[in-house]
């Protein structure tokens, strides 16, 4: 198995026959269909083609109960916002009534859009995640030669948020072993005592910064080794003809997609 | 032998401190030799490290009096990012060393700093992963390591650079026995393969005087002894309670003052069961 950002995924799959960057540009062009359309018919087909790239990259499809609560969560919230706050040409036709609240289906339908078209960019976050790690991250960008410094602060960055958390659990267990858990109180004594984490948290982050700053200092890195970089990485993972056809198809699907909704009343 | 460090009335006090950190009369570490530093916490170790590759004093406020010579350079005078080329440091935190995100990415950050060819990164990389056993775990991120391969880890992404000198500053504190071991059977295989200078300062002497030649012990800042390991064991003064001996040197000491053993102090367990004899 190997270790994505949201996960375990199995090594072998057809999806690593691709380069990192490939992977990266095809989620990233697919995202413009629900950025772009709000027809639900396409957003719907989305949904369904991403569904397709997780069964074919071999990932559990069981994984999705786990994200169930924000889909329920996310229906509610747009459906209650298109309840209570819709325009007023959305308010002609009404639905049914409940307690003095009325459902009108235009409000409703726009909601239901609205819901497909989040639920499609949150499927392609998702997946995305499933599939790339940090480091694959770093490599897709500096194969497209973004500067070093952008690419080695998202990945120090993405390095940063792994460490935080180990750093925070280590505090949370510290203090609570000194009998305080905030785990039990109400939000007002938790912000209250958010002070004995934040402490510590911060000694921990300058302590690490100078010892880190030592670190790549040691490996001999300077402003003027961040130009002209060998970029051994990007070298490394070559783009193939499966790339290059995959880059292809995405951009042919998408040029497709665009038209039949230009063509499609 | 050529020296590759050179004290002289040396002097180092951090800016607000009330006494020197660190004060060195006169040393002398020879190139090729490997040297263990010891003394208690806050003694002067890190002063000494961070001296070496040049951090003290280009980015610590303080004031320096006397001269550090490394490589012939004085520190004072070259640059840190110069002095970091030739003087590889490896930290006690092993967390806070990884610089990237997969062990091959930190494996080679240090070398495309040096602005090295693809084929001579690609053929240092294959002899690194080699020397330290580290095949499989190329592709891992930083967080899937234990303790002992994440500094194995960060002691290869120097020695890759094949610096002139090489300081492990403490690098085994912060690991479980396992991880210690590792580590410094990993130190023992760099040793073999590559004759470059080793300062190592480290608690554990039990495993540690195994592996110098020479021991410099630091105490309150100051230099209190400088010389062969078997005549660190023999001088040491073994009722002091600041650093502990290997227990087979404690054992013999014990012997020697109750009349029952005569002869030089062994450090090493083997050398300790092969020399007594019950009478």
């Amino acid at each position: 198995m190997k270790r994505t950002l949201l996960g375990y995924v199995p090594e072998k799959s057809i999806v690593y026959n691709f380069h990192p960057f490939t992977r990266l540009f095809v989620v990233f062009l697919l995202t413009f269909v629900p950025l772009l359309i709000l027809n639900p018919a396409f957003n719907g087909a989305l949904i369904v083609l991403t569904v397709i790239f997780f069964a074919v990259s071999r990932i559990d499809l069981k994984i999705f109960r786990y994200y169930l609560p924000v889909f329920v969560l996310l229906f509610v919230f747009i459906t209650a916002i298109y309840t209570f706050f819709a325009e007023e040409e959305m308010m002609t036709e009404a639905l049914l009534s409940v307690g003095g609240v009325t459902l009108y289906r235009p409000a409703i339908n726009y909601a239901l859009k609205v819901y497909l078209r989040i639920l499609g960019v949150l499927f392609l976050t998702i997946y995305f995640l499933h599939v790339m790690t940090e480091s694959e991250i770093v490599v897709a960008l500096r194969s497209v030669k973004v500067p070093f410094v952008i690419s080695y602060t998202l990945g120090l960055s993405l390095r940063a948020i792994g460490m935080f958390l180990e750093d925070y659990r280590t505090v949370r267990e510290a203090e609570k072993a000194r009998a305080l858990d905030i785990s039990e109180m109400n939000i007002f004594k938790k912000a209250a005592k958010l002070i004995n984490y934040i402490v510590p948290l911060l000694a921990l982050a300058i302590r690490r910064t100078d010892e880190f700053s030592d670190a790549i200092s040691s490996r001999a890195f300077s402003l003027k080794t961040m130009k002209n970089r060998p970029n051994y990485l990007a070298r490394k993972n070559r783009f193939k003809w499966t790339d290059f056809a995959g880059i292809c198809l995405a951009v042919l699907a998408i040029a497709a997609v665009f038209y039949l909704h230009h063509r499609i009343p | 032998m050529k020296p590759a460090v050179e004290f002289k009335d040396y002097r180092w006090q951090y800016e607000g401190g009330r006494k020197d950190a660190l004060r060195i009369p006169e040393l002398v570490i020879g190139e090729r030799s490997t040297v263990g530093v010891v003394g208690p916490n806050e003694q002067g170790k890190t002063t000494l490290v961070r001296t070496l590759n040049g951090i003290i004093p280009h980015s610590h406020r303080g004031v320096l009096k006397g001269e550090a010579r490394v490589l012939g350079e004085n520190v004072a005078e070259v640059s840190h990012q110069d002095l970091s080329r030739k003087v590889g440091v490896v930290f006690s935190d092993p967390d806070s060393q990884f610089t990237s995100m997969s062990v091959e990415e930190e494996l080679v950050f240090g070398l495309e700093n040096l602005n090295l060819p693809l084929a001579e990164i690609r053929g240092r990389l294959e002899w690194i992963t080699r020397i330290l056993e580290l095949e499989d775990f190329l592709a891992k991120p930083p967080y899937e390591l234990s303790g002992g391969q994440k500094q194995k880890v960060a002691i290869a992404s120097v020695v890759v650079m094949k610096p002139k000198i090489l300081v492990l500053d403490e690098p085994t504190s912060m690991l479980d026995p396992r991880g210690k071991e590792e580590i410094f059977r990993a130190v023992r295989r760099i040793k073999e393969e590559e004759r470059i200078t080793l300062v190592i300062t480290e608690h554990n002497l039990e495993e540690l005087l195994k592996i110098v030649d020479r021991v410099i012990h630091l105490d309150e800042g100051t230099l209190v002894f400088e010389g062969a390991v078997a005549d660190f064991i023999n001088a040491f003064d073994y009722s002091q309670d600041k650093i502990y001996p290997p227990e087979i040197s404690s054992i013999f000491d014990f012997l020697k003052r109750g009349k029952e053993w005569d002869g030089d102090i062994p450090w090493k367990l083997e050398e300790g069961l092969k020399r007594y004899q019950r009478p």
